[in-house]
């Protein structure tokens, strides 16, 4: 009886480990409410020709990000969903296209769960006039320059203005800084850089 | 007895990590015509507050497993 007790707790403790390790370094994903229940505005067709001018890799040179681009929508939580890991960057499907009329919103993690850095650890070092690119799924690389830095308390970020498609072409970056609320499991701040289209 | 003990610190370790409030907000929801927009609120990008929850978790885990593979070692060797 005692063997199998501690058979059972040494699987039960191994897996404890190795959930806890995936999720914290490697992958957390986002649950996200389902399409339907957020916008319907787009024909199929629409969303077919749309879906070359995704963007597919940002890159910011002075960073050093070369960063894979994952396409998200909204969190259960009502919060813009974020990557499912900690080295890839995420745009927000139901915002503007990069290229076209409007803010295209994008947002990374600045750590993991043990503190490591995550892929916009550094975006507080970047500055107006700084270059960041964006490459299309069918090829295209568009070419932003940083206009502004914002930090928000995290309870007043703009977002309407960020995710609104109409306007000049421009990006929005997000990612946490501040300090560490344990009650709302989140950090105080948000960091948001704007980029202006150049080409 | 000792199972006891190790199963309440796994217990506690486990809520620690889960936390017991998560960062929530509503969207807010605009309808002009027959258009619906969504806007989220701001995306929750870090996860380094977690690092304590998360370290304890494995740190009691990783003790679990490791004298439960010696308690089954040994057994096997009295065998």
């Amino acid at each position: 009886m005692r063997t199998k007790v501690a058979l059972a707790l040494t699987a039960l403790s191994l897996g404890v480990f190795s959930v806890t390790l995936v999720h914290a370094v490697w992958y957390a994903p986002d649950i996200q409410v389902s399409d339907a229940s957020v916008v319907a505005t787009s024909t199929p067709a629409q969303l077919a020709a749309d879906s070359k001018e995704y963007p597919s890799r940002l890159t910011i040179p002075k960073l050093q990000i070369d960063a894979n681009v994952q396409k998200v929508g909204i969190a259960k939580s009502g919060a813009m969903a974020v990557p499912s890991n900690f080295t890839d960057v995420a745009w927000y499907r139901y915002g503007a296209l990069p290229g076209q009329s409007g803010t295209a919103v994008f947002d990374g993690h600045v750590d993991n769960g043990l503190s490591l850095a995550g892929v916009f650890k550094h975006l507080d070092s970047i500055q107006a006039g700084d270059d960041i690119y964006v490459q299309t799924a069918s090829g295209t690389k568009l070419h932003y320059v940083v206009s502004g830095v914002v930090l928000y308390p995290y309870q007043n970020v703009p977002m309407a203005d960020i995710t609104a498609k109409t306007g000049a072409s421009r990006l929005a970056l997000i990612t946490c800084d501040g300090a560490w609320v344990q009650g709302q499991r989140t950090y105080d701040h948000r960091l948001v850089v704007y980029a202006n289209l150049v080409t | 007895m000792h199972y006891k003990k190790v199963l309440g610190a796994l217990t506690i370790a486990g809520a620690l990590a889960a936390g017991s409030t998560a960062f929530a907000q509503t969207a807010s929801t605009t309808t002009t015509g027959s258009t619906t927009t969504v806007t989220p609120t701001a995306p929750n990008t870090g996860a380094g507050g977690n690092t304590a929850a998360n370290l304890a978790l494995l740190g009691a885990s990783a003790a679990v497993a490791a004298g439960g593979a010696v308690y089954l070692a040994r057994k096997k060797a009295a065998v």
